[in-house]
């Protein structure tokens, strides 16, 4: 009898530890965020608004959008509003540029992330977004041929790289000359401004480029432009004249080419070959 | 066309011909041409778009693009706590001048990004943020150049600037260069105490001494100090180097040195007080 009281006894105190303990936990419901747009791994031009939405369950109190690098500075972009069912959402109108993290010279996406709270809790579920550094006109001002259809079909290839001035040898950035010979973890402009051609061929035959020409050269691999500027080849025709090109911008972004002489003034002509 | 069943047979006509057109498109297969001995090895030839690429951009493409960072998925809880407590995190509280200018100077590039390949400061408006900081900041530029690779290059640029010291304008900011640049700065401090005493001497004697002239200016503001105190024991010949140096500092007129020279001294007390402190921790 003593031990039939016991357990019973025991029943009722777990009964009540369990809806103490189990009750307000299956209650309290922390907000659930399923990130519907801006689109992942996409390049996003500043100028334009791209439109942020996801969808929140559980009575959220505040519903904001944030971009960075997953370091400080990190921005609220905007502060999301209700829009139907468990939509929210607010036109995004990117107007800066965050530096992406880095490491021995390869460069990691930044993050898009819709963030919901209420009084239970929070959720934050990200994507991979990158903020251009300039706007189209920027891009087109440099090659009028520069495609952007989409934030996922365009010319980008890599992100920026650049904040301050930077002279050669300047750590975490690039520049064309450097992609142009395989380096991407630092600025190489070994001269105090213009190089002469046979500065060029020196330099370029001592980073595996030998041959050289100063008129168009069939299967040439890098080409020099006269607005000091470097792109490497990326395709030729049957006989060798090269079709596309790639190269770093400066501080600004790693972009391909439609043609292998693409340049407004900014850049130049394609002066000198090399392979 | 009255009759129904003449729309859906142009209908599937017109399906037919659209998906033997697009079809053919998508699968065409652009044949190589006989492959000459030209052709670099390291080249293969793409079927669709029928071009020649590079092996080696194919193997590279994946290493160019951004990569899907690894990364602790709190860091980003914690950095949107901090911008909900702190509204911004723009702050400035215990930013000293130099962080604070550096922090201006990147949002004033970020309004003007380059395209250029090579660094120029003529082209660099912006540069005078970190200019107009003066004397005073010199040291914690010298010593952000030996800590932070990153900022070296246009610290350095700032610091030639600032001190007018004569040297070549091409500036390394790898860890050789800087090591050899701030070498070179060193050894123009090291030398400025006895460099300016023995070239007044030169010019005491012989006032239109362009070499002792030259000698005085190639230690840029590094000079003032002794300058000062050559000045002081009464030889005011000197005082013609530091209407050289000064021009980009806007110290001196050329009508009166000496009472210029005298008030400026005045004025810059303290950044006169930062050169000397620089010169002795050289030695």
């Amino acid at each position: 009898m003593i031990v039939f009281k016991k357990n019973r006894m025991m029943i009722m105190v777990l009964t009540l530890v369990m809806f103490f303990n189990v009750v307000p936990m299956v209650l309290a419901a922390a907000p659930q965020v399923t990130y519907v747009s801006p689109p992942d791994q996409g390049f996003f031009l500043q100028g334009r608004n791209w439109w942020a939405s996801c969808n929140v369950t559980n009575n959220p109190t505040f519903v904001g959008f944030f971009y960075g690098n997953g370091q400080d500075p990190w921005h609220q972009e905007l502060q999301e509003n209700y829009q139907s069912g468990t939509t929210w959402g607010g036109n995004w109108a990117p107007n800066y540029w965050v530096k992406p993290q880095n490491n021995g010279g390869t460069w990691y996406w930044p993050y898009t992330c819709h963030y919901a709270e209420n009084g239970d809790g929070k959720h934050w579920p990200y994507r991979y977004s990158y903020v251009a550094l300039g706007n189209l006109n920027d891009y087109r001002g440099v090659d009028t041929g520069f495609t952007y259809n989409s934030e996922t079909s365009h010319d980008f290839i890599n992100v920026a790289t650049g904040t301050h001035a930077v002279a050669h040898g300047t750590p975490n950035t690039y520049n064309c000359l450097a992609y142009s010979v395989g380096i991407t973890d630092h600025w190489e402009w070994p001269w105090p401004g213009t190089p002469s051609y046979a500065d060029l061929q020196t330099y370029m035959s001592n980073h595996g480029f030998p041959t050289s020409s100063n008129s168009l050269m069939p299967w040439a691999k890098v080409i020099y432009y006269n607005g000091n500027h470097f792109a490497k080849v990326t395709s030729w025709d049957s006989s060798g004249i090269p079709l596309t090109i790639r190269s770093k911008w400066g501080t600004m972004e790693l972009i391909n080419s439609d043609s292998y002489n693409p340049f407004t003034s900014v850049y130049g002509q394609a002066t000198y070959y090399f392979k | 066309m009255q009759n129904p069943k003449h729309y859906l047979v142009l209908l599937l006509v017109m399906l037919t011909f659209l998906t033997f057109t697009m079809g053919s498109n998508a699968f065409a297969i652009i044949p190589e041409p006989t492959r000459s001995s030209d052709v670099p090895a390291d080249l293969i030839w793409d079927t669709d778009r029928g071009c020649y690429i590079s092996q080696d951009f194919e193997k590279d493409l994946q290493k160019e693009e951004p990569q899907i960072p690894t990364f602790d998925y709190s860091v980003i809880i914690r950095l949107i706590e901090k911008i909900k407590l702190n509204n911004s995190l723009f702050t400035d509280i215990n930013k000293s001048p130099l962080e604070k200018a550096l922090a201006e100077y990147e949002a004033e590039y970020m309004k003007n990004p380059s395209f250029k390949a090579y660094y120029d400061p003529k082209d660099d408006h912006a540069l005078t943020i970190l200019t107009k900081l003066g004397v005073k900041v010199l040291p914690d530029m010298m010593e952000r150049i030996q800590s932070n690779p990153e900022q070296a290059g246009v610290l350095m640029y700032a610091v030639q600037e600032i001190t007018s010291v004569k040297r070549e304008q091409f500036i390394d900011a790898s860890n050789q260069g800087r090591k050899a640049w701030l070498n070179e700065m060193n050894a123009v401090m090291k030398k400025a105490p006895t460099t300016v005493h023995e070239n007044a001497l030169q010019l005491e004697n012989n006032p239109t001494d362009q070499t002792a002239v030259n000698n005085i200016i190639n230690l840029g503001i590094f000079a003032a100090p002794f300058v000062m105190d050559e000045v002081a024991k009464g030889n005011t010949q000197v005082l013609v180097c530091m209407d050289k140096i000064a021009v980009a500092h806007n110290i001196l007129t050329d009508k009166n040195i000496q009472s210029t020279w005298t008030d400026w001294i005045k004025i810059h007390e303290n950044d006169l007080k930062v050169l000397q402190n620089m010169v002795e921790d050289a030695q």
